[in-house]
């Protein structure tokens, strides 16, 4: 079966290059809906530890499905290959489609293939991958809106890079060398470095996680991409962000009480202002976006404690995976019904299966959603009380912020000329995976405490509903999206075009500043430069010979 | 043909093609050029084949043995560098001519004089790769800054004859101080064989002053921050096929020299501190170039003051001085090498194409250039040191060597330079990915022959190959490592 | 004091004087002339080097640098004054 392993994402790679070939593109586009098939195949049908092994490749490359990787790869490759359907019947073939198609199979191939890596060089090259192909779809519609938020996302996005970079490369060299990701967490256990590591990891993967504070390109990025590049950015794209925690941080390994105090009131933070500021959104799509930032916030805190509690990871890390599972389908289906509803109105059929997703998003009982919310509550211990209220009240905002969704949802019109064909069947397979796939995967794949506990589950839905009773029936407040980058930029706008003008400065630090303008400007110039640079010649003849100097004097 | 021929024949085949192609009429010329193109670089690929698999290849010129005689000496690094010139030339070959066809009607008979001194800088950089002595590498060295500046000149317009000219002061007075250093080493130890003179040479005054001269004529030539000042307008106002050259291949190897003159010669004896301030001033570089990139408006000076940061990298390994970072240095100089050339011929490619090089003008570019773009897009890859490319296996190597070591500044520096070479390649695709569909352009229609678009997307792709095949320099540069590393 | 070490002094007074011509003139030309003193100082603390040793003969070594060194600061020269002449024209408006 390795072969299969090797195909699921080489098939979505291979095809992004041929794509570049123009002759080709006809023969080759109807393929790419099936391009996420071989993966989700794997998911299926290869037996766990299988491994597949390039030695001659980079460094020696390194492929395996293991526990978690599997169920990962399942719902990765199962919202792929939906929103692929979805995006072959959506898109309209304007002029940049074949960038969009190559970005959109390169990013798939990206994020299939981090789930399988097993060494560090692959993991990083595929989660890049991922990134910067990511890029093009944000940008793809080239609005203004789409180019900021391109702008803000590939800033964070390249930060990110950077933290990771420098997070595995310590961890390498804390493992002594060894690049297998299976032996890094416990190296990280007892790096020199760990709280190093562990923060470069903690802010790398936040920025895909869409952890508060580093969420800002998030609800910038969302809206503007495309309908079914939102559903995988939102639904799988960030999950790979859990996933990165889920391969490097020593969890289970060691207590880390100050990280796992940080990243719970990161989470939890994320978690109410996820919702807070999702009320007060007018697009739909963004308070979709701030819905992801707040069920990322759930599933931060939930890792929060498994950093604090070894000895629970065990436990905790099926109903993790459970409940990304979980959100990946749901936030899926509800962004393609943003998309329904934008080519054929908001119809009932539409509206039921919005609704349905939206319940099991607030944990409605029996619904996938409820599952998920049981199977993180249930190993929470005793001192963690606190926690299941607060999950409660967060599941009662989810709840307020998913009638706001409705809302929008019924509040949308009618297209001039609605249609929606070769639209459904990418539509229907969400559907599909949102209603029955947390079931089949709690009872099947993972080993989590399935509770059913009517009451716990319906009084936040009741708070919740109440609550939007009460807000829902005035005109909300329109604040930007991207609330922390939005402030950013403006700031930074402000400053440029009140930065002091070279001819009329005021204070003491704008004449310096005017002044060092003109230094640098008379300095650059090349005529300054040649003279400048025989002083530049003994200055470093100087230090040579001082360096060396070190040689002869100490023997 | 023996192996010994070949190192022979790498410095005489050019030189003979050069002659031949000067005297040549102009309208045999591009065929000639192409034609030894091929020829030369099938010998280097041979050659650097032969390394790899019978290890280092040395020949005495006329069987007279050193001190005396001159010695060709083809190693791990001698045999990646000439791959790295075959490599870059190939493409190049189907470049430039037509390029030099389209780029004509304003000028004058720039295309006709390409190849002679093209042909004439390979030969001087064949000899500068292959040469065992410190005399054999100044003429190499002479020979390669002439042909550079003469290169530079065919720009023909104000700005490319005032660059050529700075360029040729300073190059002048590089080896100069070469020259003088080389003396005096000679002086000290009476031989100028580089491995005699590792055997044998005294840490005095005299080796001291020497190894002084040396470095910072080479520093000049190699264009190290704070002597980079001659290399933007050079690089950008030569005609594109020629900064392709000057940026990916000329400025290596003035560092291929200075790294063999540290490491095989001074390092054995220590070389103190002195390390530590070529890799300060690398760091420099790297930020100070960066920075410049970021704030220019014109695409071809953005990409030169791009070479100026990159050949910063280069420098990290004088202070990281360990077989990890020695590798990864190398990696480094081919990566970019192949990258470089690709984004200069790109480069070229969007002011031939769209008739200016403004940089906030490119709305929209993107959707009449997509393959040129593109391979904007895979050479960026590879400078942002973005997995798989060369660029980000050697940077890992370094990365790696200055964890080990402790270094943290240089990890700072080389993980921050990669962001702020995000930095200027970004702002370049979204200007150029912006904007929206020009109705007077009809579909399909090719802004620019094949020709033109291909040659640097191949260099571009062999950028990226250069990182997924990282191991096959690496087992060749094994061979060649200083035996001071090891 | 002998003639060898005599030459070295005054070469290395010659390099110095154009060392500083170099770096404080502006016009090409003034440059390319320091240049070529520079040059000339330097082959002859080269000339020096090879008899430092009195009684001994000759280093025929040193010579054959020198001798180089000189080609080339002739080529270099000649091509650097084509140069200059190519951009004063272009000063004057005849491309």
């Amino acid at each position: 079966m390795n072969w299969l392993l090797a195909l699921a994402f080489l098939t979505p790679l291979t095809l992004a290059i041929l794509l570049s070939v123009a002759e080709l593109r006809t023969w080759l586009r109807p393929l790419i809906p099936w391009s996420a098939l071989p993966a989700l195949l794997s998911a299926l049908f290869v037996p766990l530890g299988t491994t597949v092994a390039w030695p001659g490749v980079l460094f020696g490359v390194e492929f395996t499905l293991d526990a978690t990787g599997q169920v990962f790869l399942l719902f990765t490759a199962l919202l792929w290959l939906a929103a692929s359907w979805f995006e072959r019947g959506w898109e309209k073939g304007d002029r940049w489609a074949h960038t969009f198609e190559m970005c959109w199979l390169l990013a798939m191939a990206g994020n299939i293939g981090l789930i399988l890596a097993a060494d560090v060089a692959s993991f990083y090259l595929f989660f890049a991958m991922m990134t910067f192909a990511a890029w093009g779809l944000v940008i793809h519609e080239r609005s203004e809106a789409a180019l900021h938020a391109g702008t803000v996302y590939i800033v964070l996005a390249i930060l990110g890079e950077g933290m990771l970079l420098a997070g595995l490369l310590l961890a390498v060299a804390s493992a002594g060398g060894e690049v297998a990701l299976a032996a890094l967490p416990a190296a990280i256990a007892e790096a020199p470095w760990q709280g190093i590591i562990v923060a470069l990891l903690l802010g790398g993967f936040g920025i895909k996680a869409g952890m508060l504070p580093l969420h800002a390109w998030l609800p910038l990025a969302h809206p503007a991409a495309p309908v079914p590049a939102s559903a995988v950015l939102s639904g799988v794209m960030i999950k790979a962000g859990l996933f990165g925690w889920l391969r490097f941080l020593p969890l289970g390994e060691v207590a880390l009480p100050e990280a796992s105090q940080a990243v719970i009131v990161l989470g939890l933070a994320g978690a109410f202002f996820g919702v807070g500021y999702g009320l007060v959104q007018h697009n739909i799509k963004a308070v979709l976006a701030y819905s992801s930032v707040s069920q990322m916030g759930v599933m931060v805190t939930i890792l929060g404690v498994g950093l604090g509690q070894p000895a629970l990871w065990p436990l905790l890390l099926p109903a993790l995976s459970l409940y990304a599972l979980h959100h990946a389908f749901t936030k899926g289906l509800l962004f393609l019904s943003v998309g329904m509803a934008m080519r054929l109105g908001p119809t009932r059929l539409i509206l039921i299966a919005s609704a349905l997703a939206a319940l099991s998003l607030a944990g409605a009982p029996l619904a996938g959603g409820a599952l998920a919310k049981g199977a993180i509550k249930a190993p929470l211990p005793e001192d963690y009380g606190y926690l299941t209220w607060l999950l409660a009240l967060g599941a009662a905002g989810t709840t307020l912020l998913m009638l706001r969704f409705m809302q929008l949802l019924r509040a949308k019109p009618l297209p001039t000329t609605p249609q929606a064909e070769g639209l459904w069947g990418g539509w229907g397979l969400a559907l599909l995976a949102c209603l029955f796939g947390p079931w089949l995967a709690a009872l099947w794949l993972l080993e989590v405490t399935i509770s059913i506990k009517l009451w716990a589950a319906l009084w936040p839905l009741l708070l919740g509903a109440a609550l939007a009773w009460l807000l829902l029936r005035r005109a909300l407040p329109n604040w930007p999206a991207g609330d922390i980058a939005e402030s950013c930029s403006k700031g930074l706008k402000h400053l440029h075009q009140h930065s002091p003008r070279p001819e009329l400065p005021q204070h003491w630090w704008q004449q310096l500043g005017h002044r060092l303008q003109q230094l640098h400007r008379r300095a650059t110039a090349q005529d300054m430069m040649d003279s400048l640079s025989g002083l530049a010649l003994l200055l470093v003849a100087l230090m040579l010979y001082l360096g060396l100097g070190g040689w002869w004097n100490g023997g | 043909m023996n192996p010994a021929d070949l190192l022979v024949w790498l410095v005489l085949l050019p030189v003979l093609l050069a002659a031949l192609l000067f005297v040549a009429p102009e309208g045999w010329r591009t065929r000639l050029g192409q034609l030894g193109t091929l020829l030369c670089a099938s010998l280097a690929l041979l050659l650097a084949w032969q390394v790899l698999q019978h290890g280092p290849i040395s020949v005495a010129l006329g069987n007279w043995q050193p001190p005396l005689g001159i010695r060709l000496h083809a190693d791990g690094l001698s045999a990646l560098m000439l791959a790295l010139t075959a490599l870059v030339a190939l493409p190049l070959a189907a470049h430039a001519p037509a390029w030099f066809v389209r780029h004509e009607a304003a000028q004058s008979r720039a295309g006709a004089f390409f190849w002679p001194l093209w042909m004439f800088q390979w030969a001087a950089l064949n000899l500068l790769f292959l040469a065992g002595d410190l005399f054999n590498a100044y003429v190499g060295l002479e020979l390669s800054g002439l042909a550079a500046v003469a290169l530079v000149a065919l720009g023909g317009q104000r700005a490319a004859l005032e660059a050529a000219l700075r360029y040729l002061l300073l190059a002048l007075f590089g080896s100069m101080l070469y020259l003088l250093g080389v003396a005096l080493l000679y002086g000290a130890g009476g031989v100028l064989d580089l491995t005699l003179l590792g055997a044998q040479l005294e840490a005095d005054h005299a080796s001291r002053a020497a190894l002084l001269l040396i470095t910072l004529g080479l520093l000049i030539k190699t264009a190290l921050l704070p002597f980079h000042f001659w290399l933007p307008a050079a690089h950008a106002n030569a005609p594109a096929p020629v900064s392709a050259i000057l940026s990916g291949l000329v400025v290596k190897a003035s560092f291929v020299l200075l790294l063999r003159i540290w490491f095989e010669i001074f390092h054995p004896i220590g070389l103190g501190g002195a390390g530590e301030v070529l890799g300060a001033l690398g760091i420099a570089a790297i930020i100070w170039g960066s920075l410049q990139a970021m704030r220019q408006e014109r695409i071809k000076l953005l990409v030169a003051w791009s070479t100026v940061a990159q050949l910063g990298y280069l420098f990290l390994i004088f202070a990281l001085a360990v077989e990890l970072a020695w590798a990864g240095s190398v990696l480094h100089a081919l990566s970019h090498g192949l990258a470089k050339a690709a984004l200069f011929l790109a480069a070229g490619n969007i002011v031939l194409a769209l008739g200016h090089d403004q940089i906030h003008r490119l709305h929209g570019a993107a959707g009449k250039l997509p393959l040129t773009f593109f391979t904007v897009a895979l050479a960026g890859v590879s400078l942002m040191g973005l997995p798989p490319s060369g660029g980000f296996a050697a940077k890992w190597l370094m990365l790696q060597a200055a964890i080990d070591l402790g270094r943290w500044p240089y990890v700072v520096a080389i993980i921050g330079g990669s962001l702020l070479a995000a930095g200027y390649l970004f702002p370049l695709l979204r200007h150029a990915l912006a904007g929206t569909h020009d109705p007077r352009q009809r579909e399909g229609e090719r802004l620019l022959s094949r020709w033109l678009e291909f040659p640097p997307l191949l260099l571009a792709t062999l950028a990226l190959l250069l990182g997924l095949m990282a191991l096959l320099p690496m087992s060749l540069l094994s061979g060649g490592m200083p035996v001071s590393l090891r | 004091m002998n003639m060898a070490l005599w030459f070295t002094l005054v070469g290395a007074a010659l390099a110095a004087i154009a060392l500083h011509a170099f770096f404080s003139r502006r016009h090409p030309l003034r440059r390319l002339i320091a240049l070529n003193i520079m040059g000339s100082g330097i082959f002859l603390v080269l000339i020096g080097l090879a008899r430092l040793y009195p009684g001994t003969l000759p280093d025929p070594v040193p010579h054959a640098m020198v001798l180089t060194g000189i080609v080339v600061a002739v080529s270099a020269t000649a091509f650097g004054l084509v140069l200059l002449r190519r951009l004063a024209r272009l000063g004057r408006g005849e491309t």
